[in-house]
């Protein structure tokens, strides 16, 4: 089996690459690929707690490429039943105790047992960036629609391109559909233009993402999460297969049409 | 365009060229000569041509000697030499003193004894467009009437610019500073130092930065910082498909535009150019040619 190695990262903190990386990964897994998910934010571990996982781990990534304990030892198999397994960080220690090779040896190893094995990228652009980087084959770059949190996706694309991942793809997280249609948020088109990238999905803001993951449970389990069903979708386009974009605001109709034809255009920001 | 190292022959419609590099030492100039008319033989049938030398300095022995080397190896008929009058070199041996070096372009320049006969050269604007200034070809003979231009069966690519030739320009105004043509976004955090002038193929992201001692082109959106001019010219131009940028320079003026939103008046998106006019940068309408410069307004918002 060749597995794909997937970074997903985005630059800025806090913009939902580990949410993205929990839903992502249990979603594969829920189309029945075999997946593994590593938290690369060694010192800062949140995976596991995303995943409802905390309490089940005993040796992590760094104790793995530290040679401290075996690789099987290491993955910590998810609750609800697919072949999703998590590696967690080390909290204790920094990112410089490990450096990219290590990693992509790591990665290598797991690509021949698994479909997909996502790696949860740190914030910034420092070691840790690097680390997850340099042993990735592919990268989703998740940022929200703001003007920062996209001058520094601008800025990661431009790293990634240096460090021959070429044409990542975009998860634009925590939309909302009512301000964009407002013009006080910037939109999809708004933001593709800038970034010259593929649109891999778009994610509303929705309560329920925040209390998914409070309780540990990915909210690509709840049926009734209008963010649950963008990631299950997103899911599916990492997995090949073709998904129409939906529209996020239920409400656009005539008004919005109308508004578009007598070229009403308020936005309230600007892309500087 | 056929080409060895030194030497290049380039067709212009019904001429051609020999344009031989500046730079490199006669014996190799002579040598890749024959060298060339050797491997090419088949290539001329007889007519008459030019040879340009460029800004080198020649003797009249030297021209004499690419001359015989020429219509030995090839057939073609040597009419004419074109390069800068005070390129040639005085004759020693014609005991000519220094002062004589440099003649008024429009003379003759005589040909050493036993090189064909030698008229006053008839002064005519350059049949080849080469961009070379007017003033600057001391003929063998006078040049012949263009049908008479014979060329040889075989004409190579027609005209196209040779681009280090262009340097020799009679303006001293004109900066020829190398290019920097950048073929993908500047994003973020990137920063392109260039001693020329830059060209950009695609955006200029805003946290990218383009500091240029020469002119900056960008063909997409400029949204990032530019300093054009970086070692304090003011009579660089930004120009680029839409300027949206929070903050230019160029020389020592810094524009800024509060919010990028708001343009001055009269002036709407498109094509536009920044340059300097007192102390402060404008911003107009980009034509071709800079037929705008100075039709612009005040860039600050």
């Amino acid at each position: 089996m060749t597995g794909r190695t997937i970074v997903i990262t985005s630059g800025k903190g806090g913009v939902g690459k580990t949410t993205a990386t929990a839903n992502i990964g249990s979603a594969l897994a829920m189309r029945g690929n075999k997946v593994v998910v590593i938290d690369t934010d060694i010192g800062l571990r949140n995976l596991d707690v995303i995943m409802g996982l905390e309490n089940r781990i005993v040796y992590d990534l760094v104790n793995v490429l530290e040679g401290k304990c075996k690789l099987r030892q290491a993955m910590i198999k998810d609750k609800h039943g697919h072949e999703l397994y998590l590696i967690p960080a080390a909290q204790t220690r920094d990112k410089d105790c490990i450096d990219p090779e290590q990693l992509r040896d790591l990665c290598a190893k797991l690509e021949a047992e698994f479909d997909y094995v996502l790696m949860d990228c740190p914030a910034g652009i420092e070691q840790g960036f690097k680390n997850a980087v340099g042993a990735a084959r592919e990268a989703i770059l998740v940022t929200t629609p703001e003007v920062s949190a996209i001058r520094d996706a601008d800025r990661v694309i431009g790293l990634l391109e240096a460090s021959e991942i070429h044409r990542p793809r975009l998860i634009i997280n925590r939309i909302h559909p009512e301000m964009v249609k407002q013009g006080n948020m910037m939109d999809k088109d708004d933001i593709v233009e800038l970034l010259a990238v593929d649109v891999l999905g778009l994610v509303p803001a929705d309560e329920r993402t925040i209390t998914a993951a409070n309780r540990g449970v990915p909210v690509v389990h709840d049926k009734r999460a209008p963010s649950g069903a963008a990631f299950l979708r997103i899911a599916a386009r990492v997995d090949g297969e073709e998904v129409e974009f939906v529209d996020l605001d239920e409400r656009s109709g005539v008004l919005a049409k109308l508004k578009e034809i007598l070229g009403i255009d308020r936005r309230a920001y600007s892309h500087a | 365009m056929l080409k060895s190292d030194v030497i290049e022959v380039i067709g212009r419609g019904s001429s051609v060229d020999f344009l031989i590099d500046d730079a490199a030492p006669f014996e190799l100039v002579t040598r890749s000569l024959r060298e060339y008319l050797e491997d090419n033989k088949g290539l001329w049938s007889g007519g008459r041509i030019t040879v340009d030398v460029g800004t080198r300095i020649v003797s009249q022995e030297q021209l004499k000697e690419i001359k015989a080397i020429i219509e030995q190896e090839s057939g073609l008929e040597v009419v004419r030499f074109s390069c800068l009058a005070e390129n040639v070199a005085p004759d020693r041996r014609a005991g000519r003193g220094a002062a004589d070096s440099i003649r008024p372009s429009t003379r003759l320049e005589p040909l050493p004894s036993g090189v064909e006969t030698l008229d006053l050269p008839k002064w005519e604007p350059p049949v080849l467009s080469t961009g070379i200034p007017a003033g600057f070809i001391p003929s063998l003979e006078a040049p012949p009437e263009p049908e008479e231009m014979v060329v040889p069966t075989k004409p190579v690519n027609a005209g196209k610019r040779q681009p280090g030739r262009q340097r020799r320009t009679d303006s001293p105004k004109r900066q020829w500073l190398s290019a920097l043509l950048v073929k993908s976004t500047c994003r973020s955090g990137e920063i392109i130092r260039h001693d020329g002038d830059v060209v950009v193929i695609g955006d200029v992201n805003p946290g990218a930065e383009i500091i240029a001692e020469g002119d900056v082109a960008v063909f997409g959106q400029l949204r990032g910082f530019v300093h054009a001019g970086s070692t304090g010219n003011t009579w660089s131009t930004i120009v680029a498909l839409n300027l949206d940028s929070p903050r230019i320079q160029i020389g020592p003026h810094v524009g800024t535009s509060s919010d990028a939103g708001r343009r001055p008046r009269g002036i709407g998106t498109g094509p536009m150019m920044a340059y300097v006019q007192g102390r402060s940068i404008q911003l107009a309408p980009f034509a071709g040619k800079l037929a705008n410069l100075g039709k612009g307004e005040p860039y600050d918002g």
